[in-house]
């Protein structure tokens, strides 16, 4: 890998700044796919980065979120303490806003816009479901790209169920607090909540030898069998039914795909790890076994993108097990009572202990000379600043990991007020092979990451 | 803040104000109405053509107007009673402000008030002719729960496949809203292997299930051929693992000679299970086959020739014989397995019987008659099986796999009306009604009785139609309606992940909530099963306890765990407002919400929901507020605000009146040192001093509980939000229910016939 055209990620970035021309882009693509491709095995090629975006609801307690001083000086603040094992491998980025998750004069509803912009960067259309549209999400944008070279284009987790009953919130369906990851402007992406399952997903081999190969080719036929089902049968739909059947369509296609791609074995052998059983009763062990199942998803290279849901946008759970009874969405809106804001606090940083785990985690898995936390991006954060404002602008921002060593990290960047958070995708997606011009609200590329 | 409650409304009660207007207005006479839309008309002319015309005609006239909205012509009819679709998606668009759109030039909120307030008054003078716009259902995926009551009873196997599927989307509601029912890659990941796991269940593994033995009897002769020249038997003894349903399966051919066939007889022990005629010859040997069902253990099986035959007269001297090899034991299968392949074949009508089979299972499983092309096709997958080594069961399987996974299956297709005309109404085919019914009262697929009458098309004779659907209540399937209905309408579904703080409530625990849930599906059961007034979910005077209830409620002699019905005469209790399991999922987790309870009652029962608070509420410090003494009292100093008091006037009083019911609906008359105050004014001036003169009152105003029912049946019963357009249907419904003693019957019967249940109109088939 010594060709003098493969120039590193890392020298075009450096060398243009942030301003990254797009045919530069380009002419890199081929090698870096031919590198990903072959990743892993050979311990001097590159391992690929990875994108995960973590959320957590209800916005913080930011008085005890945002770092005093700015710049490498800083010091955690107490929401943030958990995170001192892996404080010179993130960055805590002040000022960033998501303002589709404003009303914009759509009335209330703070909520479902604070999930659903969160990584769309758009105005979630007000609706109790006839017409869903918001947007399509950034990870989704880098799984169309780079998700055809690993089994899973991507991976969508969570905690929480989407509501069973009711509304959720103000007029809005619940699609738009419950989901996440947006595959197209109206198809959200499910998530798993399910350990178990979810490892049985990623890892489960099924049958093997024979039956193995007799399974995979019935796949195959039925998959080719219902795609033409589908085909004959669109052609017979209003416009709206159609769009289901895009949706069903798009989704034979992806996994037709991971049937083919499936015969690869991972790149990197796994660690030994006990199958979970089920969703655990402790809140606290099902956040760390989700994010044990994202590091070895992560590790494994069966995916490079990925979303967590630690709780549903405007989660009324309640976390007695750290002394808080009360719904931490009640709690949110605190009316500037001291008392809540201690519990607020204290579910922040629970949150938090649990993020140091996973970026602990990932920066004891090495890769070659970098660790895996080293070539990746865990962005975390909620969509709303603070739980009783209902504010969309200078969000709880942490991003961990430098990117495939494209981020200087150990840092506390603030940034100018209303920054878009898009900004910071379209830096995001230019690491992970992706970029685009634009994406939701964005106004260009972030600066200050490298 | 203005249009989101009037965007809110639509979805439950706001209609109900045009309701009033309509019922009011059923008297005058057509001079008055068409005077009024004189005047109408002239205040468009001077007053607001001049704006739409500014605002709106340079996109939406002239040959080609954008989104095929020619306001010209619009305008030089005036005519909402003719116009009624476009006025209305006017008003939409109108009051979602996304017209004009924002690029134009924009009106001012006082402009788009305006114009809002003549369509939607000329929409209200022009409401509920003959006409019933039915509406356009977008095509439903099965739900979770569909799938799992679907495959039930499809393949007769129950072991709830979808409890691993992510969870639905809850639109208007309900998790299934065609609209809101997504397919992401994922779904159809689980569907493929469900598909997988359910035909295994279903028809279980051959693989896995092989048993064999040495076979003894008859004369050996070349190639394992076990020669019978007289009455004898081939056997073999096994040891079978587990009870169930085995195929033996023989080898043969005959000799044939006199008068018939050889017979050959399978026993299992003593027991004949079978007798079939060898018409097999030794160039073609055949396998024959019969099911045994058996304990586990040892046991013999045979296969006993008994018919022989000689005639040494004749010449050549006549012999029939019969040889048998390769005696063959597969099982267990379940029982599911004989009833999806219910008879034994031969190897010449294996094709023959496949197809038989694979069509009947396809036009259960896409609930109508499939076409002949459609069999072929899916015949190819049975044939890859085949040349794959699978025997009749894997071929079946295979196909069956495809069926499970298509979007014939996993979607509700209905088709529109005529491509050619987009606005064109079609009446459902029988079929199609069935599906509706099956899935409104069953969450499942319809039965053999259903699909029987749809194949004759007698099903939507109306007199057929009212006894399907009072069948159907009685059935026991329609506990889907319970939990599917009642737990998403009454939010039984959100118990599950109540959390009640151990510390104010220690006497909270797994069976209280198991109780609470039961009773409240128990009571909604018996209003639908006894066919009761539907009036009695605001008060009754029975509900249904058992021992961990009883205690709870203070309800005296209910021993034991299981449930029965009590009178509640004279006591706190009755309607589902004085039930634990609604007290409970609204309040919070450390107290009572009289906010969110009063909310409760405007949305679920009044259908008249508050706006949702202004996105910029101040904090209350801020505000110069220092709460202090009683809930109620703070909440009243908080309500003090005029920014709060609009709403909360109308939610508080209502949550106040149900404060003797704590957080878990145990009846307190203090909290903590302050004495409960239930008494409270509503915004019409009604008073209460109890819930028992609260829910009084919400009974007097059965008119608008009984609109928020139907509104709420027609969602769930359609699977699409009610719309603007439906508030004719919901009219409808409302008066069938208070003209038939408001039993529940009635209201099921009205969505059944109404329009929108039973037409589907092309409207929106097309961008």
């Amino acid at each position: 890998m010594s060709k003098p055209w493969q120039i590193s990620r890392r020298t075009v970035l450096r060398g243009l700044g942030t301003v990254v021309a797009l045919p530069f882009l380009e002419v890199m693509e081929p090698a870096i796919a031919l590198a990903a491709e072959a990743a892993g095995n050979d311990p001097k090629k590159p391992s690929p980065t990875r994108m995960a975006f973590v959320y957590v609801p209800n916005g913080k307690h930011m008085q005890d979120f945002t770092p005093k001083a700015e710049g490498a000086e800083f010091e955690l603040p107490y929401i943030l303490e958990p995170l001192a094992q892996v404080k010179d491998n993130l960055m805590v980025i002040s000022g960033l806003a998501q303002d589709h998750g404003r009303a914009n004069g759509d009335g209330a509803g703070d909520h479902a816009r604070a999930l659903s912009s969160f990584l769309t960067g758009q105005q979630a259309r007000k609706t109790h479901g006839a017409d869903i549209k918001v947007g399509v999400s950034v990870d989704q944008v880098a799984a169309r790209k780079i998700g055809q070279r690993t089994r899973f284009s991507s991976l969508e987790l969570g905690c929480d169920r989407g509501a069973q009953a009711g509304n959720c919130d103000s007029g809005y369906s619940c699609s738009y607090s419950t989901n996440i990851s947006w595959r197209t402007e109206s198809t959200p992406q499910a998530k798993e909540i399910d350990p178990k399952l979810a490892f049985e997903r990623l890892f489960s081999t099924g049958a093997a030898g024979d039956a193995k190969t007799r399974r995979e080719k019935y796949n195959k036929s039925v998959l080719d069998f219902v795609l033409e089902d589908a085909r004959d049968l669109q052609a017979k739909l209003g416009v709206k039914d159609q769009r289901k059947l895009d949706e069903y369509l798009s989704s034979v296609r992806e996994l037709e795909k991971r049937i083919t791609v499936a015969g690869r074995e991972p790149i990197a052998p796994l660690p030994e790890y006990p199958a979970p059983s089920g969703i655990p009763e402790d809140y606290a062990a099902h956040i760390r076994l989700m994010y044990d199942l994202l590091a070895l998803a992560f590790q494994g290279d069966l995916t490079r993108v990925a979303t967590f849901v630690v709780a549903n946008e405007g989660s009324n759970r309640s976390y007695p097990f750290i002394g808080v009874a009360d719904g931490h969405h009640d709690l949110s809106h605190h009316g500037g009572d001291p008392k809540k804001h201690e519990k607020i606090r204290e579910i922040n940083r629970f949150h938090v202990t649990h993020l140091a785990y996973f970026l602990e985690k990932l920066k004891g898995i090495s890769e070659g000379e970098r660790s895996l936390l080293d070539n990746s991006m865990i962005l975390y954060g909620s969509g709303i600043g603070d739980g009783n404002a209902h504010n969309h602008d200078n969000l709880p921002i942490v991003l961990a990991g430098r990117g495939g060593d494209t981020i200087r990290t150990g840092r506390h960047l603030k940034l100018n007020k209303e920054t878009p958070l898009n900004n910071l995708y379209l830096s995001m997606l230019d690491r992970v092979d992706s970029p685009v011009e634009a994406l939701g609200d964005s106004t260009g590329r972030l600066e200050g990451l490298v | 803040m203005r249009r989101s409650a009037i965007i809110l409304g639509i979805v439950c009660g706001l209609a109900a104000p045009f309701a009033r207007g309509l019922h009011a207005d059923d008297a005058p006479a057509a001079a008055d109405s068409a005077a009024a839309e004189t005047a109408a008309a002239a205040d468009f002319r001077q007053r607001l053509e001049p704006l739409a015309a500014k605002f709106c005609l340079e996109c939406h006239s002239g040959a080609e107007p954008m989104g095929e909205l020619d306001l010209k012509g619009l305008f030089e009819r005036l005519s909402v009673a003719t116009d009624r679709e476009p006025w209305d998606k006017i008003a939409q668009r109108l009051r979602a402000k996304e017209m004009p759109p924002d690029e134009a030039p924009q009106l001012s909120d006082d402009q788009r008030q305006q114009l809002l307030s003549w369509v939607d008054t000329g929409l209200a003078r022009n409401n509920c002719g003959q006409e019933r716009d039915p509406g356009r259902v977008t095509i439903r995926r099965l739900n979770r729960n569909e799938y799992n009551n679907t495959v039930r009873d499809l393949l007769g196997v129950d072991f709830h496949p979808a409890d691993d599927f992510p969870s639905d989307d809850v639109g208007y509601g309900f998790d299934n809203i065609g609209d809101v029912l997504a397919m992401p890659p994922i779904l159809l990941e689980k569907y493929l292997s469900a598909a997988q796991k359910i035909t295994e269940r279903a028809l279980g593994t051959e693989q896995a299930n092989l048993v064999t033995s040495e076979v003894t009897g008859g004369q050996i002769i070349d190639e394992g051929w076990h020669f019978l020249a007289s009455p004898t038997e081939v056997r073999t003894k096994v040891r079978m693992f587990g009870s169930g349903h085995y195929i033996v399966r023989a080898q043969a051919y005959g000799e044939p000679a006199g008068d018939e066939p050889p017979k050959l007889e399978f026993y299992l022990d003593t027991q004949l299970v079978r007798t079939v005629e060898v018409h097999a010859t030794k160039d073609r040997p055949q396998t024959y086959e019969a099911w045994i069902t058996t304990k586990g253990g040892q046991h013999s099986v045979s296969v006993v020739y008994k018919n022989d035959f000689y005639n040494a007269d004749a010449s050549p001297p006549q012999d029939r014989n019969v040889a048998v090899r390769e005696l063959e034991l597969m099982g267990p299968y379940p029982a599911t397995y004989q009833q999806l392949i219910p008879r034994e074949h031969t190897p010449e009508d294996q094709k023959l019987l496949a197809r038989e089979i694979v069509a009947g299972f396809m036009q259960r499983a896409f609930r109508r008659p499939v076409a002949a092309a459609e069999v072929d096709r899916m015949m190819r997958l049975t044939e890859l099986a085949e040349s794959e080594g699978e025997p009749l069961g894997g071929q079946i399987a295979l196909a069956m796999q495809a069926v499970l996974v298509s979007p014939h299956f996993l979607f509700r297709v209905e088709l529109d009306p005529a491509a050619s005309d987009p606005g064109g109404v079609r009446t459902l085919n029988d079929y199609e009604l069935a599906s509706r019914l099956s899935y409104f009262l069953w969450s499942t697929m319809p039965d053999a009785e259903l699909f029987e009458l749809a194949r004759l098309n007698k099903l939507h004779e109306p007199a057929e139609l009212d006894g399907q659907v009072k069948r159907m209540l009685a059935d026991a399937k329609s506990q889907a309606l319970v939990e599917n209905f009642a737990g998403q309408w009454l939010q039984l579904r959100n118990l599950k992940i109540a959390a009640p703080d151990k510390q104010v409530y220690p006497d909270f625990d797994e069976a209280l909530r198991e109780a609470m849930q039961t009773e409240t599906e128990l009571f909604f059961a018996a209003i639908m099963r006894e066919d009761r007034s539907v009036l009695d979910f605001i008060d009754a005077d029975f509900t249904f306890v058992n021992e961990r209830l009883a205690r709870h409620y203070g309800l005296p002699d209910v021993k034991g765990k299981e449930f029965r019905r009590v009178s509640l005469d004279g006591n706190h209790r009755g309607g589902v407002l004085a039930q634990a399991s609604v007290l409970t999922v609204t309040s919070n987790p450390t107290r009572t919400s009289p906010v969110k309870r009063g909310k409760w009652v405007l949305d679920n029962l009044l259908g008249t929901p508050p706006p949702p608070p202004p996105a910029d509420v101040p904090p209350l410090e801020e505000a110069g507020v220092m709460l202090t003494g009683a809930l109620r009292e703070r909440m009243e100093q908080h309500r003090a605000k005029p920014v709060c008091a609009s709403c909360h006037k109308s939610m508080d009083p209502l949550g106040f009146g149900l404060e003797n019911y704590d957080g878990i609906g145990s009846w307190r008359e203090a909290d903590g040192k302050f004495p409960i105050d239930p008494s409270g004014t509503l915004p019409s001036g009604q008073t209460f001093a109890s819930p028992r003169e609260l829910k009084a009152i919400l009974k007097e105003r059965r008119d608008e509980f009984v609109r928020c029912l139907a509104e709420r049946m027609l969602t769930y019963g359609l699977g699409r939000g009610v719309e603007y357009s439906d508030r004719c249907t919901v009219d409808d419904i409302a008066k069938a229910v208070a003209q038939n003693e408001h039993k529940f019957s009635s209201l099921i019967l009205a969505v059944v016939h109404s329009d929108a249940f039973q037409k589907r109109s092309g409207k929106g088939s097309k961008p």
